[in-house]
């Protein structure tokens, strides 16, 4: 060891070196804690930044499209924190029909303020204001919450609360840019990755609808549905979608309970719908399962078993087009619009090997049918 | 990096142990760590952009090309008439987000 030196650099290099010691085990943590909570405001910046663009980017949206007489910044700013009570599930029978009218009134409340900002905007850009909308409140409630951990970690000096938020700042900052890319499609009419539901079941009505195979269309079945009736390889296909090309996603569970009340000799129940992808696995593959393949909060996925299942003992296929959050929320990429292509494939092979001819059948497309007409 | 990693070796492998070498080493590479980083932040990512694949109603008609998407445009959209036979009509058959250079090289070669 050189501690026993007279050479004067080597004695300036065991001073810096013990004293980096000396300051890493006092104030190690303390040093973690400054650069934790630095890069914690770097994404607040970032956040707050975002969520001003697309509070701007709204604002002037709703200026061109719903040509408001008074300027729409202040309602769109009170409408950022608008909030909605989930029903108290302590007793949990009902739930189901409480948290359902919760979301109805959500959404009458919503397309009255879309309305009022946006007078002159037709169905479907008032349809794509709302769920703009509502993804600028979902960015400015990732931005509030990140800056309430970071004033709450800068004001307790708590590494535990500094640590927790860091550590999950990149999945936030996905998340939030998920978010950022849904409002600009939603603003200019995009298809999203969520479409793919929507758009499989519209290519099999293209693909299958002819002069000699007429397409019966019933447009607002149950609202924001429309029922598409026809001939699919000899069977008889309800096919269910929202309504586009307006960002809609609709009561697809309410249209198949009307429907299986309807006709009472249904086969057969065939979903599709969008999937999260795990890490590893490849955008856009399908794969097949049973049961009501749908998200949401629930309602219209308990309606699809409760009807489909329970009362009417009908099995469900289930197909699901692989994404991930950001794809999802994003603009349609390629390799999903593809996956579209197999599962129509895949589709009309299920079909084929799990039903009769002359069977009636149900296809539900479920997703937001932004950009998706028919 | 490699080679500041190399001096701290040697200093940690000299006998007596090299405190100047293994100092030298860790600060060296302290510094390449953070201008690594730094210089990460400048990376370009790549452009996206988002196209309407559009064919002709027709079924006889074999008319098939790309262009950026415009506000209005949603996927089996019908307008105009056919550039190519006019009896059908154009037909927006896919919206897609794509590489720009993959874009560049579709327009280049359709096919």
């Amino acid at each position: 060891m050189t501690f026993g030196t007279d050479n004067i650099w080597t004695m300036v290099y065991n001073a810096i070196f013990l004293l980096v010691i000396i300051i890493f085990s006092l104030y190690g943590q303390k040093l973690q804690s400054l650069f934790w909570l630095q890069s914690i405001k770097n994404a607040v910046e970032e956040l707050k930044s975002m969520t001003l663009k697309a509070r701007d980017l709204l604002v002037e949206k709703i200026k061109e499209i719903g040509k408001p007489k008074k300027d729409p910044k202040a309602a769109v700013n009170s409408f950022l924190e608008f909030f909605t009570v989930t029903p108290v599930d302590l007793d949990p029978a009902g739930v189901i029909q409480r948290l359902e009218h919760v979301l109805d009134v959500r959404k009458n409340r919503w397309e009255e303020q879309v309305k009022q900002m946006a007078p002159e905007a037709n169905e479907v850009y008032a349809a794509n204001i709302e769920n703009a909308l509502e993804a600028a409140l979902g960015l400015h409630q990732i931005f509030k919450t990140v800056r309430h951990y970071y004033i709450l970690g800068k004001k307790s000096k708590s590494l535990m609360v500094i640590m927790q938020i860091q550590m999950q700042l990149s999945l936030i900052m996905q998340q939030a840019k998920a978010v950022e890319n849904a409002l600009n499609a939603f603003i200019e009419g995009k298809p999203i990755g969520d479409s793919v539901g929507p758009l499989v079941v519209t290519k099999l009505v293209q693909n299958y609808g002819s002069e000699g195979n007429p397409v019966k269309k019933i447009e607002d079945y149950t609202k924001e549905i429309n029922l598409y009736e026809l001939n699919i390889e000899g069977r008889n296909a309800f096919i269910i979608r929202a309504k586009g090309p307006g960002a809609t996603v609709g009561k697809p569970g309410e249209a198949i309970k009307k429907l299986l009340n309807e006709k009472k000799n249904i086969s057969r129940l065939f979903m599709v719908d969008a999937g999260l992808k795990l890490e590893g696995e490849k955008t856009g593959a399908v794969i097949e399962g049973v049961g009501a393949v749908i998200g949401g909060f629930g309602v219209e996925k308990y309606k699809i078993e409760e009807a489909a299942g329970v009362k009417n003992k009908l099995p469900m296929d289930g197909y699901v087009i692989k994404e991930s959050i950001e794809d999802a929320y994003g603009p349609m990429k390629k390799e999903i619009a593809d996956g579209a292509d197999k599962a129509v494939k895949l589709l009309i092979q299920g079909i084929k090997e799990r039903t009769l001819e002359n069977d009636n059948i149900i296809i539900a497309g479920i997703g937001n049918c932004c950009g998706i007409g028919d | 990096m490699i080679v500041f990693v190399i001096i701290m070796y040697i200093g940690f492998i000299s006998n007596p142990m090299d405190l100047n070498l293994i100092i030298l080493g860790m600060s060296g590479l302290f510094i390449s760590v953070l201008l690594q980083s730094l210089a990460a932040k400048g990376v370009v990512k790549p452009e996206f952009v988002m196209i309407s694949e559009i064919k002709c109603s027709s079924p006889k008609c074999d008319f098939h090309k790309f262009r950026l998407f415009k506000e209005g445009d949603y996927v089996y959209k019908k307008f105009g008439v056919c550039e190519k036979c006019s009896t059908g009509k154009m037909l927006i058959q896919n919206i897609i987000q794509m590489n720009e250079k993959e874009f560049k090289k579709i327009i280049s070669n359709p096919k």
